[in-house]
């Protein structure tokens, strides 16, 4: 391919090599997964109930968090763009802690929340509800952890936003709540799905909090990254079927993200 | 409280680095231009009146409804304003076309679809974009957006219409074509106009009458024939291209003599004795390199600063102690053959410098 750079941009070759160095660390280990699957018996491990089960699970618990997260993150986020109030950052700093502090300490927090001695999670057991250890604690882990990337992408959507032109929406009569869904959400309709991606993807890898907080439990909380734990203890081979599932989703979610926004780049967004 | 029909303003708002207390009025069908300087809160007037930003002291009416008034705590939120306001950057919506941006304001009012888009669709017509709906406003020329934005603050149904600056990012010749037809529209609205800028040829086409906002204060209003003929700030003079200097007027009637810094003049007034204002057209300072007889008063020695070459005139900016503008006609200043920082011999008819407080 031609060089379109100046000549002045145009790396030497010492920088070109060195630049080289991270990407074939971050190669090696994928690389190695993958030649460690024996075809025959991957289709068997992936195949296996426990697998399976653990496969649906993910999709399911992950779905549900990554939309429940764009819900209640979407408002949030348009309002730490556009305004300053008391408190608010506050409520920046909340949102950006569960990204700074390891997923097992969350975990634990949650617990101590949400857990049957925890401080909701006592009021919660007189009503006979218990989340802690079900298919709900892992949605809940998994919103606590990833929902912080929803919020974060879809602030700086809303920021490149103009705000002329939701004034200028404002003065032709829309309501602010029309405003919102016809202006400012279709204009940060890009970085909205990067963070629907990012926060999808964060939900899928999450492992430490749910552990914690939901426990590991085939068919209930076990997701895939607790099933390949598991998995690990007993057969080498099945938890490299497992983590090779694990992976496939990962890479579709970068390939999804990259694709839409091409596309919306392309046509001008 | 007796309503005048019309927009009437008065706010009072303090801003980083700049008080605003200003107060006008705008009749139905009055086309009125806000002219001053950069930074003297002719936006923010605008934004106060749409309801984009709140005053701590404001009664801003319109056709007789209170849109705000801090003082019984009314506040009517921007969308039930109904100001037609035209952005500076147009502040078009780039992921719609131009039939929806222009549609946007009558769907937001809740009209059925089908006549939202016919109704839209005579407003494109109106300002000449009748094939142009399906168009992205990206792909649209300065002047197409321009008058996308037009037809979709009227479309709106406003009670008045604002312009912010609305030729200031199209170059010269759209700006032209823009103006002329801006002018056109304009002439048939029976709503109140007020279009900002700091132009004062669009002042001048614009503006039945001229409000002059200086510093946050409204230094000066009229049309443009009382602005030009007593204008009372610098910034006025220079807008109307007239020479104003501040001057103390000596004791007496008829002819007498004014002091305004190093120079004094002679002028012709009955006005009392004491600060006055002089101003006069460029065209009233004669330049000529040698004195000569008509008159022993208001010869000045100036030096030359400037020449502008205005297209049969010349402008010429010069310091005779303080600073005077002349015009001459290209002959002559070609005779005088005009060289920075060359001296030159300016005369100031006397009863060409009209004086008033």
């Amino acid at each position: 391919m031609e060089d379109q750079a100046p000549r002045w941009a145009r790396a030497g070759w010492a920088l070109r090599v060195s630049s080289l160095l991270l990407p074939l660390f971050l190669a090696l280990p994928l690389v190695s997964l993958v030649l460690r699957l024996d075809p025959r018996a991957w289709l068997e491990h992936v195949a296996s109930p426990v697998a399976l089960r653990a496969f649906v699970l993910t999709l399911e618990t992950t779905a549900v968090a990554t939309v429940l997260s764009a819900a209640l993150g979407l408002p949030l986020a348009w309002l730490l763009a556009r305004h300053r109030f008391r408190g608010s950052d506050v409520v920046d700093t909340l949102v950006a802690l569960p990204v700074t502090i390891p997923p097992v300490v969350v975990g634990v927090a949650l617990l101590m929340a949400f857990g049957r001695q925890g401080l909701v999670g006592r009021a919660f057991d007189l009503l006979g509800i218990h989340v802690a250890f079900t298919s709900v604690a892992v949605v809940m882990a998994q919103m606590t952890i990833a929902s912080p990337f929803f919020v974060r992408a879809a602030r700086a959507g809303f920021e490149a936003v103009d705000p002329a032109l939701e004034h200028a929406a404002l003065t032709l009569g829309a309501s602010p709540w029309r405003v919102f869904w016809t202006v400012s959400v279709p204009l940060a309709r890009p970085a909205l799905f990067a963070g629907l991606v990012l926060c999808w993807a964060r939900a899928l890898s999450e492992f430490g909090a749910t552990m914690m907080f939901a426990g590991n439990f085939p068919g209930r909380t076990q997701t895939l990254s607790l099933a390949v734990m598991s998995a690990m203890e007993s057969d080498l081979d099945t938890a490299v079927a497992v983590a090779s599932l694990s992976l496939l989703l990962g890479l579709a979610a970068l390939l999804v993200a990259r694709g839409a926004a091409r596309r919306w780049w392309v046509a001008g967004g | 409280m007796a309503e005048a029909a019309g927009l009437t303003f008065a706010a009072r708002v303090a801003l980083e680095g700049l008080d605003l207390e200003a107060a006008f009025e705008i009749r139905p069908g009055e086309r009125v231009a806000l002219v001053g300087p950069s930074g003297a809160g002719k936006t923010t007037c605008l934004h106060l009146v749409a309801g984009l930003r709140s005053a701590e002291h404001a009664l801003i009416t319109l056709d007789g409804r209170p849109l705000t008034d801090t003082q019984r705590g009314i506040d009517v939120p921007p969308h039930r304003r109904d100001v037609g306001l035209v952005f500076q950057d147009l502040a078009l919506f780039p992921h719609l076309d131009a039939l929806a941006n222009v549609s946007y304001g009558l769907g937001a009012r809740g009209r059925p679809r089908g006549q939202v888009r016919e109704a839209a669709a005579r407003w494109l017509e109106e300002v000449g974009l009748a094939d142009l709906g399906p168009r992205p406003v990206t792909a649209l020329s300065g002047g197409e957006r321009q008058r996308v934005a037009l037809a979709r603050a009227m479309a709106a149904g406003p009670r008045v219409l604002l312009l912010d600056e609305p030729f200031s990012g199209l170059d010269v010749v759209t700006r032209n074509e823009v103006r002329a037809g801006l002018r056109a529209f304009l002439a048939t609205l029976t709503i109140p106009a007020l279009l900002v800028t700091h132009d004062a040829l669009e002042a001048l086409m614009f503006g039945d009458r001229l409000v002059v906002l200086e510093q946050g204060r409204v230094t000066q209003s009229g049309s443009w024939s009382e602005l030009a003929s007593r204008p009372r700030s610098s910034y006025v003079a220079a807008l109307t291209g007239f020479n104003l200097l501040r001057a103390t007027l000596a004791p007496g009637a008829g002819s007498r003599t004014a002091r305004a810094g190093p120079l004094e003049l002679a002028v012709q007034s009955d006005e009392p004795a004491g600060e006055v204002w002089l101003a006069f057209a460029p065209t009233a300072v004669l330049l000529v390199p040698q004195r000569f007889g008509v008159s022993t008063r208001n010869w000045f020695l100036c030096r030359m600063r400037e020449s502008l070459p205005l297209g049969g005139h010349v402008r010429v900016m010069l310091d005779g102690g303080t600073p005077l503008v002349a015009d001459v006609s290209q002959e002559a200043a070609d005779a005088l053959g005009l060289e920075p920082g060359s001296t030159i011999w300016a005369w100031i008819e006397a009863t060409a410098i009209r004086v008033y407080r």
